[in-house]
């Protein structure tokens, strides 16, 4: 039981830590593109969600 | 009912962001020396009418003919020629009432728009305490504008402003924006002949001048003294943060092991036990014992910056940073790099040209930033001794402060090498405004420091956390084969990598735990801490859990060894989030990798050096 409960957590990290990855390094090209296609709402979320500097919230 | 745009915009310093605070409640930096505002920022709330208004906080400009890019976004947005941005609706203008001279230049510029705008006389209270009389309605005459004196950071003004807002609202009318060629010659002569001439009828009483400031800038300005004293500054700052720290967090450590303690007796042994103490609580914890030194820090910098020394500072370092080819703009962005190098970065913003730009952004990740703070914190506490050297100054202090002029003379160093090689051009002088010293608002001083505690929290509890379980997991799996003689931790993922690129990092002197550590390290440059914390916990089997890291490195490294992971952390472009920002801001991939690649270079390099020569010395 208690391995399986920390595989949770680790999976839960590991989302979490795909989900930073994603919005720090490809949404600001998928936000690019949005822009260029024209789907300015769907690029300004992206935009408005990117992962910014983590020491100071600066984005 | 569709929001009225009302931007604010001024001369730099006079006050346009605590305005903006006061305003909306927000909590935007502020501080007492111009260029903190580089981009526009925008604000949405309802006046005390009623009535929902987009407020935009704007970079500060002396001008309408932009010269920088942080003045370049003032101009577009005033002019609307932002992508996607309409021209605001109504401008408050914001002027310095203690520097009027100055100001009601560019208050005339906006004015010849024929664009709706207010003026909020911003720092009516200095102007009142140094002597300074104004006849408000006579002003209101001859500018054809409604005029409200403000104190931005005492609230002070704010309902006159919100009244006149909604009075434009309701009483709006359309004009049609002009643009006049201000940039002629006798346009200017013209503005200021006009602004000589509304000054002599509306001014009652000229303010004193600041007597009190020019006796302290005779000292800290002086070359010797001010010098001096700007060293000293910095002196006690290491000083402070190794003496006056250690208190709270010989707190957070007790703390720390109190809820293992709890862990350790109530969960039975297992590997969701091992998850929470050697993964959650050896990881994060080793990281949230340094937030009391990360607090001292920016209560310095704070201080500092609202204090008004900042720009004395800039001024003191000028003829250094011209002598290696850097602007004297660039001060002030090198300074916030301190902090972080991202606000360091974005404030290049300032400076007019290119190259002076770019040899600005490229230098300013060696600028020693806040989340270098752990790991030299964690090795100078665990290989340096603590003697005293002399009266209150103790051996561990200098040595972080010698890790802060090691990266400051290498920042000046490339910047002259890139200025002589490959961003060749002449060097401007510097054109800085002093401010008027002030004492440090103290509600100012705690906001700050509540802010920055509340960021590395959280940073603690989320990405830090994150990595920290993920790590424990590659530290721990998979188990080690029946009969296994080594700790488990050389059998799993995480082991396999750092044996991988151990022959790479064996010359530096580092072993493969730390390039284990390394690694995430790059994610945010502390969880190299962490990681270490976790690492040593997983090998440990639990049975050191007990014993802090500081020791565990003093026993499994060599004094080498520390001191080659210093000058690799002086070095090392150990951040994705200012690559990432480089890239944004140079608009090309090419100067975030040549960023990149130098400093990796510089860094192994210095490493190498630094190992061999201690090794042979014999340290």
């Amino acid at each position: 039981m208690q391995e399986w409960i920390a595989y949770l957590v680790v999976g839960i990290a590991s989302l979490f830590l795909l989900k930073w990855f994603f919005f720090f390094a490809i949404a600001p090209g998928l936000s690019r593109w949005f822009l260029k296609k024209g789907k300015v709402d769907l690029a300004m979320k992206l935009r408005q969600n990117r992962s910014g500097c983590e020491n100071c919230g600066h984005k | 009912m569709n929001r009225v745009k009302v931007a604010l915009c001024g001369p730099p310093n006079s006050g346009k962001t605590a305005l903006f605070n006061a305003l909306t409640g927000g909590r935007q930096k502020v501080a007492n020396y111009p260029g903190v505002t580089v981009e526009r920022k925008e604000g949405i709330l309802a006046t005390p009418g009623g009535k929902p208004i987009s407020l935009l906080d704007l970079p500060g400009t002396y001008s309408l003919n932009p010269k920088t890019l942080d003045e370049k976004i003032t101009h577009d947005v005033l002019f609307g020629s932002l992508a996607g941005e309409t021209p605001p609706d109504l401008v408050v203008i914001v002027a310095d009432a203690t520097n009027l001279e100055r100001n009601l230049s560019f208050v005339l510029e906006i004015k010849a728009l024929n664009i709706h705008a207010v003026l909020a006389l911003n720092m009516m209270d200095l102007a009142t305490h140094r002597g300074m009389k104004l006849d408000l309605k006579l002003l209101e005459k001859e500018l054809e504008i409604p005029v409200i004196p403000t104190v931005a950071i005492k609230k002070e003004g704010t309902h006159e402003l919100f009244l006149a807002i909604d009075h434009f609202i309701d009483a709006r009318s359309t004009r049609v924006l002009s643009k006049p060629d201000n940039s002629k010659l006798s346009y200017v002569r013209d503005r200021f002949q006009e602004v000589d001439r509304i000054l002599s009828r509306v001014i009652i009483t000229k303010a004193r001048p600041t007597l009190w400031t020019d006796k302290i800038d005779k000292f800290v300005l002086h070359p010797l003294w001010g010098s001096l004293t700007l060293f000293l500054i910095l002196g006690l700052m290491f000083q402070a943060i190794f003496n006056w720290a250690a208190l709270p967090q010989d707190w957070i450590k007790a703390g720390i092991q109190f809820l293992k303690d709890i862990i350790t007796h109530n969960i039975a042994v297992g590997p969701l036990r091992n998850l929470v103490v050697d993964g959650v609580l050896t990881g994060v914890g080793a990281v949230i014992v340094f937030l009391p030194q990360i607090l001292l820090l920016f209560l310095f910098i704070l201080f500092l910056e609202d204090s008004g020394y900042m720009s004395r500072a800039a001024f003191l370092m000028d003829r250094t940073m011209e002598k290696v080819g850097l602007h004297g703009r660039a001060f002030i962005p090198l300074l916030s790099s301190f902090a972080c190098a991202i606000p360091g970065i974005m404030a290049t913003r300032t400076i007019e040209h290119r190259r002076d730009r770019l040899t600005t952004i490229l230098i300013a990740p060696l600028m020693t930033c806040s989340a270098r703070l752990p790991i030299y914190s964690l090795l100078i506490a665990a290989f340096i001794p603590n003697t005293v050297i002399f009266g209150p100054i103790k051996l561990q202090g200098l040595v972080m402060f010698g890790l802060y002029l090691a990266g400051i003379f290498a920042a000046l160093l490339v910047a002259y090498i890139l200025r002589g090689v490959v961003l060749r051009g002449d060097c401007l002088p510097l054109l800085i405004e002093l401010p008027t010293y002030k004492w440090p608002s103290l509600k100012n001083l705690g906001i700050g420091l509540f802010e920055r505690a509340k960021i590395f929290i959280r940073r603690a509890g989320t990405i830090i956390l994150a990595l920290s379980i993920v790590l424990w997991f590659l530290a721990s799996y998979p188990k080690p084969p029946v009969g296994a003689t080594e700790p488990a931790i050389h059998y799993s993922y995480a082991g396999k990598v750092g044996y991988a690129i151990e022959p790479v990092l064996k010359p530096i002197g580092f072993n493969w735990r730390i390039g284990v550590a390394l690694i995430p390290g790059f994610a945010a440059r502390e969880v190299m801490v962490s990681a270490l914390a976790t690492v040593y916990a997983v090998e440990a089997k639990g049975e050191e859990v007990e014993t802090r890291l500081g020791d565990i490195l003093a026993k499994d490294w060599t004094l080498p060894t520390a001191l080659s992971l210093l000058v690799w952390y002086i070095f090392a472009c150990q951040c994705l989030a200012t690559l990432a920002v480089a890239r944004r801001e140079t608009n090309s991939w090419f100067w975030p990798v040549f960023m990149l690649s130098y400093m990796t270079v510089l860094a192994y390099v210095g490493s190498f050096l630094t190992y061999h020569v201690a090794s042979q010395m014999g340290l």
